[in-house]
């Protein structure tokens, strides 16, 4: 739950503010949005129609866990979704 | 509107840009389909293209392979999933904004693998996760998903992430081996014959577990993970020759993550869309396309490399690729199949590798018996083993017929996580075979696809 | 062969689809001994994947009796297969985007009230009151409370189920491959199974094999009209609930209900005839894409995650063939549900027990007779 600190010469993209559930959260571009929010140290964004909390388990988009809304979008894949600047995510309660 | 091409190679990894590559190269005219941000697959991921900085040998390699498939004239169609196959060889393809058709005269798949979901008490808990998740974040984005790791599974990827994990700065709590590996290995050696590259990187790894003083622990497996809202601890257990927990010799071990590496599941559901005669192969990950000699499937036209035709690393995948390139260029009126018997001795050396892999590292049959009553099978659904075996009550007896009474397979994963599962226990209750229980069909989409970028055709 | 395993019953049922299940279900009630064939899964054909619509309103004239006493029958199903079979009565909406279409439904109202069908016409406005999450395209609608939807799956299973619990005998993965006649009247019907042959003696033949009725029958020398028909459903992941009613629009060529789970069902209102391929084609779940993000805009955000297709038999007038056969006695054919047999299925079940148990049905077949085909 943490950006690795690697050599001086290793540079990750942009800085950038992408703005979850109303609250700022800095990442760089580059980084997908699950990954700014492991690297947050948050484990769960998404909560199942039966309340159970979820966050990344496959991390290449097939399983389906990793859910939120993005600038309205519902039911996007965090693990592929690239954050942006300004970019609106919304954890996702399933619905019904 | 339909678009032609002569061959269309769906996924970018190491076995579809040795095929886009092959075929370019005898002179076909090719288009290479990936639904990642960067070309290159799982074993090449590279790393995001707006960081700088070193890339790792893998990640150069791959990118080597991408310039040189660019160079030979192959057209990289990235960040577009193919979502369905229909007659005539049309691939519908969709970039999230609007649907095309690619019509091909040939279609090589290669299409990969995921990693083997694996049921047991607590695993629908945050921080448990696949190990190729674990890897991805690391190769793709430098960032660790977790503290403590505890890894739990089998194989040398295990050593490789392991010791990756180390050298980033988090701390690996232990690996779990659930094969018995030392004795076994030595009837095998002979596969290792020729494999340098893999037994230098296996040595590496290993070389650093044993400098972070990370246990190593041969013939144990995950039981168990508990936590209140994130996983606290993990429960494990040594293993019998069939991976059944040994009753008494539980332990518990603390850790905020834990990272499942059961092996593969190959991505076949292209193949089957296709009309591909299906085998069920336990060695090669599970239902597979049988395959010719030059790695067509039972559908004329249709060529499966790589982990979607049954797991066999990236090695085997390149052969594979090269050899349907040139065959599939050749069968579209480019080039001789001849460039196949040159590949046999590699191609040969990376079957008997595989062979061993599978022997060794095939999960037993106790893997798919953790699970308890009230434990999820299908996640998407949050559909419990309890509501399978009522529906196995009510005369269901194969996993198509438990999704339709219980639900379990219809989530947004397409029954990609569960359908293992489900049927894995189906005929254990039943004493049916996991072949007769079945896979689900395929259901296009493949991938869900935005009902607006359907409706739009460019 | 000495291998052939021979039951006998009251009556053999061959088809496990909806019209066959009930007509087991039914005939068990009324203490018919009765063995029911099924070459594969109950339900898995069209039974188990339609749009589960249960409703009374657009129907021709010839088979709306049948739906209103059908939906009698589906207000107590829940209750007496004691599964719950998510029926709900919904409401039905049939869109016009037209005045021609809007002209059409006028009529059509008028004649289903006249025959006992409480209907509503709704003009623009109250199309927008009643249902706001409808497309702007439309200019009016019909709307008949209570029909409704059911899952179609669990329905069909669930009659299985009851039948089997009052004592019926269902085989499945069990093939009917002939009829047999002695004299002029059925006395059995052979199957096969992955043993072998099964011979099921019976004085009674019910064929509700759906589009395969025919086939069956032609070697008895009694030609059935039915022909199969594609039918395709795509279905979005879950969402947040839009609506409760069946909703459909020949203008726009769908139909849409979203089921309690949350996904909106998609479906097509044209069927390309002749052909018992159920590969969703890439050009239909595009047309059902535009479709839905045009008769339902809040769909515009939602994704399709998956679709499928099944086989409607269709009969020539587009009417359902239930009755007996005139030259084969015994023999009696419930077939040609032309699309609408998921909710005629419960009162075909029961006519056909009448037409065992008692010899003379309920309501009169004299429309929907084999021998109007002459
Ligand atoms: C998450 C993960 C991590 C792994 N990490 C390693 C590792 O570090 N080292 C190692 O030796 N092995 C690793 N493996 C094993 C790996 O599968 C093989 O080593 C190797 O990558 C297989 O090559 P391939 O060409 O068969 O498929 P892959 O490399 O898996 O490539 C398949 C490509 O096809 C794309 N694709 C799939 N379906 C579609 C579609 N419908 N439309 C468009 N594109 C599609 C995929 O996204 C992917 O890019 C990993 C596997 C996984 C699942
Ligand atoms: C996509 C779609 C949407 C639809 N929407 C609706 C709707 O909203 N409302 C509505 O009322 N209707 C709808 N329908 C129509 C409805 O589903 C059918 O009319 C109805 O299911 C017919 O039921 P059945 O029992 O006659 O046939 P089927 O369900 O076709 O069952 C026939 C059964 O017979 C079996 N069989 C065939 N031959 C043999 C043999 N030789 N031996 C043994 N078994 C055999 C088959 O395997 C099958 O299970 C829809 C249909 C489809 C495909
Ligand atoms: S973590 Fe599995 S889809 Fe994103």
């Amino acid at each position: 739950m943490s950006r690795i600190k690697d050599s001086p010469e290793f540079q990750r993209g942009a800085p950038v503010t992408i703005i979850v559930d109303g609250a700022p959260l800095p990442a760089f571009v580059g980084e997908t949005i699950a990954g700014a929010l492991l690297a947050s140290g948050r484990r769960a964004w998404q909560h199942t129609r039966h309340g159970q909390p979820r966050g990344m388990f496959c991390g290449i988009g097939v399983c389906f866990d990793c859910l939120v809304t993005v600038n309205g979008a519902s039911k996007v894949r965090a693990c592929l979704t690239p954050v942006a600047e300004g970019m609106i995510v919304q954890t996702q309660e399933t619905t019904p | 509107m339909t678009e032609q091409v002569e061959i269309a190679v769906v996924g970018a990894g190491p076995g579809g840009l040795c095929a886009a590559l092959a075929a370019a190269q005898a002179g076909a005219q090719v288009a290479l389909i990936d639904n990642n941000r960067h070309p290159g697959g799982q074993y090449y991921r590279q790393t995001a293209r707006e960081f700088r900085g070193a890339p790792s040998s893998h990640q150069r390699e791959g990118a080597a392979l991408l310039q040189q498939a660019i160079a030979a004239g192959v057209r990289i169609i990235a960040e577009t999933n193919v979502w369905g196959a229909f007659d005539d060889k049309v691939l519908a393809l969709n970039d999230g904004a609007a649907t095309t058709y690619l019509q091909a005269r040939a279609i090589i798949l290669a299409t990969g693998a995921y990693d083997r979901p694996v049921a047991f008490p607590g695993w629908t808990l945050p921080g448990v996760m696949t190990a190729g998740a674990v890897q991805t974040l690391i190769k793709e984005q430098r960032i660790l998903a977790g503290k403590r790791f505890l890894l739990a599974g089998t194989g040398p990827l295990q050593l490789v992430l392991a010791a990756e994990l180390a050298r980033a700065g988090a701390q690996v709590v232990a690996v779990l081996e659930g094969s018995r590996v030392f004795p076994r290995v030595l009837q095998h050696a002979g596969a290792l014959w020729n494999q340098w590259e893999r037994l230098s990187e296996g040595l590496s790894s290993w070389l650093t577990l044993a400098r972070h003083r990370i246990p190593y622990r041969v013939g144990w497996g995950i039981v168990a993970a508990e936590g209140a809202a994130q996983v606290e601890q993990a429960t494990i257990a040594r293993l019998d020759g069939n991976w059944r927990p040994i009753r008494g010799s539980e332990e518990k071990i603390a850790c905020d993550t834990i990272a499942l590496g059961y092996g593969f599941v190959p991505f076949n559901t292209l193949s089957r869309l296709l009309g591909a005669r299906q085998e069920w192969r336990p060695e090669l990950g599970g239902e597979v396309p049988a395959r010719d000699a030059q790695m067509q499937t039972s559908a004329p036209g249709v060529y499966a490399v790589g982990d979607c035709a049954g797991i066999g690393g990236a090695a085997l995948a390149r052969v594979e690729g090269q050899i349907a390139g040139s065959a599939a260029a050749a069968q579209v009126g480019h080039g001789t199949a001849d460039a196949i018997p040159a590949r046999a001795s590699a191609l040969a050396r990376e079957r008997r590798f595989q062979r061993m892999y599978a022997a060794l590292f095939t999960p037993g049959v106790g893997l798919y018996e953790l699970s308890q009553d009230d434990t999820i099978l299908c996640r998407c659904e949050e559909i419990t083993q309890a509501e399978v075996r009522h529906a196995l009550a009510l005369g269901a007896d194969t996993t198509n017929e438990v999704k339709l009474i219980t639900r379990g397979g219809m989530g947004d994963c397409q029954g990609r996580m569960c359908a293992h599962l489900i049927a894995h226990f189906i005929a254990r209750e039943t004493g049916r075979s996991v072949a007769q229980v079945g896979m689900l069909p395929p259901r296009p989409p493949i991938f869900p696809i935005p009902i607006t970028a359907l409706g739009v055709t460019r | 062969m000495n291998d052939r395993r021979r039951i006998s019953a009251e009556a053999v049922v061959i088809g496990g689809g909806i019209v066959g299940c009930a007509s087991a279900y039914y005939l068990a009630r009324r203490g018919v001994q009765v063995a029911l064939l099924e070459k594969a899964t109950i339900g898995g054909e069209a039974s188990g994947r339609n749009g589960g619509g249960v409703r009374q309103q657009c129907r021709d004239r010839r088979e709306r009796p049948f739906a209103i006493a059908s939906v009698k029958l589906w207000e107590g199903l829940q209750a007496e297969l004691g599964f719950d079979i998510e029926y709900v009565q919904g409401g039905n909406i049939r869109m016009a985007a037209n005045d021609a279409r809007m002209e059409s439904l006028r009529r059509e109202g008028a004649e289903e009230l006249e025959d006992g069908l409480q209907v509503e016409l709704w003009d623009r406005d109250e199309l927008r009151r009643r249902a706001p999450y409808l497309g702007d395209v439309f200019i009016g609608a019909k709307y008949c409370a209570t029909d409704g939807t059911a899952n179609p799956i669990l329905t069909t299973k669930a009659f299985g189920w009851a039948a089997q619990r009052l004592g019926a005998t269902i085989l499945t993965r069990t093939e009917a491959v002939s009829i047999g006649v002695e004299g002029a009247r059925v006395a059995s019907v052979t199957g096969r199974d992955q043993d072998g042959e099964i011979v099921v003696e019976a004085p009674w033949v019910i064929n509700a094999a759906g589009p395969w009725s025919a086939a069956l029958s032609r070697a008895i020398g009694v030609e059935i009209p039915v022909e199969p028909a594609r039918s395709v459903i795509a279905i979005t992941q879950r969402c947040a609930p839009l609506f409760r009613e069946f909703i459909s629009s020949h203008d726009l060529g769908v139909y849409a209900r979203q089921a309690r789970e949350g996904q909106v069902h998609v479906g097509g209102t044209n069927v390309p005839p002749h052909t018992f391929d159920q590969r969703a084609p890439a050009d239909v779940l595009e047309h059902l894409a535009r479709g839905a993000a045009q008769m339902i805009p809040a769909l515009r955000g939602a994704n399709f995650l998956r679709s499928w297709a099944g086989t409607l038999e269709m009969t020539p007038d587009k009417v359902p063939i239930l009755g007996y056969v005139d030259r084969v006695k015994g023999y009696i054919l419930a077939t040609g549900f032309s699309g609408h047999g998921f909710c005629l299925g419960p009162i075909a079940g029961k006519l056909v027990s009448e037409l065992v148990v008692d010899g003379a049905p309920s309501l009169s077949l004299h429309e929907v007779r084999f021998s109007r085909f002459g």
